[in-house]
């Protein structure tokens, strides 16, 4: 079973993630959630996930220094990180994909938007672990 | 009004249209039908401030009883009103959206813009103070966003 971390400062935007989530295909997924970047580095430490999906803009930690550490970590290298922010525009997309993003979407995310990201995801783990 | 102020009145017009119906599902009128634009003596109010690359501040404010709604349809929930922390947070997130919309709108593509967290506003806003302002209905729900970019 896929887990997914999500990480957002807004409880909003956490439960609307999770619903996106959901109605794309992942509604047997175990979700978690965590507040800001630090949180999601302590989490992580404890359990690894298959993807993480995170704001850019959070208190505490922001996104972009959560996925440089993430990145700069050999344990959590590996782990695709999808940004969703609300202040993505194509410079800053093409900086942080540079920096490790997998991808980086616009809010509000939608279901169509979402498939085609996480079905890539997917498809990649799938042939990873031999499964496809 | 000048060029910047209608390029800005069409950009938050676009992004309140984007955000609203994608997120709440609710649809966006631009046309008041003649309804008052005074959002009441209770409302909700959330103010965004643009740090990169230039200082500016966006607003939200409406009545309760819109944020009521529109956190109503968010969560999917109608058997319950939503918690007050609820319907401050719908509101800091739904001008989180709509301010990212609004930046990418105004700048050009190649230049990158930082904002900062949103957060609810305990004081009415000043009407005297220089923002494009403009209103709408969300399933005949008014809300209005104003700009100082």
């Amino acid at each position: 079973m896929q887990k997914i971390l999500i990480v957002d400062d807004s409880s909003t935007a956490r439960m609307f993630i999770r619903r996106c989530l959901e109605i794309s295909g992942c509604q047997d997924a175990d979700f978690y959630e965590a507040c800001n970047g630090r949180e999601a580095l302590d989490m992580l430490r404890e359990m690894p996930v298959d993807f993480i999906l995170a704001d850019l803009n959070m208190p505490v930690l922001d996104g972009r220094n959560m996925l440089k550490r993430l990145k700069s970590s050999p344990r959590t290298c590996e782990i695709p990180v999808v940004v969703i922010s609300s202040a993505s525009n194509p410079a800053s997309d093409v900086e942080l994909v540079a920096e490790g993003a997998y991808a980086v979407l616009s809010k509000p995310i939608t279901p169509p938007v979402l498939i085609a990201s996480i079905g890539s995801l997917f498809k990649k783990k799938e042939l990873l672990d031999g499964t496809a | 009004m000048e060029q910047h102020e209608i390029n800005l009145c069409l950009a938050i017009k676009a992004a309140v249209t984007e955000s609203i119906e994608n997120m709440v599902f609710m649809v966006i009128d631009t046309d008041l039908n003649g309804l008052s634009e005074d959002i009441g003596c209770d409302p909700v109010m959330a103010t965004l401030m643009v740090l990169e690359p230039r200082p500016g501040l966006l607003r939200l404010a409406m009545p309760k009883s819109t944020a009521i709604e529109i956190s109503k349809n968010l969560y999917s929930i109608s058997d319950r009103e939503p918690t007050e922390a609820v319907i401050q947070d719908v509101t800091c997130e739904l001008l989180n959206t709509i301010s990212g919309r609004v930046m990418k709108r105004v700048l050009p593509a190649e230049c990158t813009f930082h904002l900062g967290l949103p957060e609810i506003a305990d004081r009415p806003f000043d009407p005297n103070e220089p923002f494009v302002k403009c209103s709408f209905l969300a399933d005949g729900n008014l809300l209005t966003v104003a700009a100082q970019l």
